[in-house]
């Protein structure tokens, strides 16, 4: 890796761990954009990479609350999204055209709905921890995280829709000038 | 062809989100009903119902039915019909002297115009005078209660 491009990872790293920890709505977030849009630049590796170590630093950190249980949950979710980005560019030619915003909205609410359920998951293992059924856990966790997901969903399928492909274009420009 | 099944692909996906997003949704809609309805059973039983005259002398009748919560009293129930009440409280209970602007009047030392409460007895069918304050007697569901505007008179 170049200087250039370990120049942009890093402020693309400081950016979302910045964005992640100030004081926001509950689920309305840019890691995920941004650990997509790395994974789509940069690969799968590194986009996994960036999620994993800004949900590490989000779980101790956050204005929130340790993250507990719930963490490696997170962890798992965030870094599949970034994984998904350099899939994503592997799979298509069209990840900057036309067709890509609205393919890249669908992606954003799957892997949104995805980090949802891994973290409801979570949450389920704690109410478990807590003497709940496992069973019983996973329902209360899913549904009464149902209306969170259902704005994060929202939320991220408007940001992917609206934002990945002139940042991902921005960046490719970025890494371009020589 | 290849470029359909991947538009197809995208289609399904948006598809299966957007229903289990919604199923998880109403879901949880379906439980917050479950639980107020709950909430509202428990309540309901904590509530009785009761009826309320007021007679102002002068053949003007009011009849209402009114939820209250169980262990109210008959001040309590007048209280939530109406908040133009003047009342004072004493060791004896408390002792209204005015409803709806409608004054207790002391015409002699031992005669006048009062706001005067009774309970319905069933089982005589007639208003019956309890000789309680109206912050003592406690209601049962379905009591009658009224309060009168009537003129008084004793004798020692």
């Amino acid at each position: 890796m170049d200087t250039q491009r370990l120049a942009l990872l890093s402020v693309l790293t400081a950016l979302c761990l910045g964005i992640q920890l100030l004081p926001r709505p509950m689920n309305l977030e840019f890691t995920s954009l941004i650990a997509f849009a790395t994974g789509m630049v940069f690969g799968g590796l590194y986009g996994a990479s960036l999620g994993i170590l800004v949900m590490l630093a989000n779980g101790f950190l956050s204005p929130y609350g340790f993250a507990g249980v719930v963490l490696p949950f997170q962890i798992i979710g965030m870094g599949s999204v970034g994984l998904a980005g350099g899939l994503y560019t592997r799979m298509t030619d069209k990840a900057t055209k036309a067709g890509a915003f609205v393919e890249i909205a669908v992606l954003g609410a799957f892997l949104t709905f995805i980090y949802d359920v891994l973290t409801n998951v979570g949450t389920a293992v704690f109410l478990t921890l807590s003497g709940m059924s496992f069973h019983e856990a996973v329902v209360t966790a899913l549904i009464l995280g149902a209306v969170p997901a259902a704005i994060h969903v929202a939320w991220n399928t408007a940001l992917f829709g609206m934002v990945t492909v002139p940042l991902v274009s921005a960046m490719h420009r970025m890494l371009a000038w020589r | 062809m290849s470029i359909q099944r991947r538009t197809l692909g995208f289609v399904a996906m948006g598809l299966v989100v957007w229903s289990l997003v919604a199923t998880l949704t109403a879901a949880y809609y379906y439980s917050m009903y479950v639980e107020t309805r709950r909430t509202f059973d428990e309540l309901k039983s904590l509530a009785i119902d009761v009826n309320l005259l007021l007679d102002y002398g002068n053949g003007t009748q009011k009849w209402q039915n009114q939820t209250v919560i169980a262990g109210s009293t008959v001040f309590e129930i007048l209280l939530t019909v109406t908040r133009n009440v003047d009342y004072k409280s004493s060791a004896y209970g408390v002792f209204v002297s005015a409803i709806d602007n409608v004054q207790n009047v002391v015409e002699t030392p031992t005669s006048g115009r009062a706001w005067l409460w009774y309970w319905w007895s069933a089982t005589s069918s007639k208003w019956t005078d309890l000789m309680k304050a109206s912050d003592a007697y406690i209601l049962k569901p379905n009591d009658s209660v009224t309060w009168r505007y009537e003129s008084y008179s004793y004798s020692f």
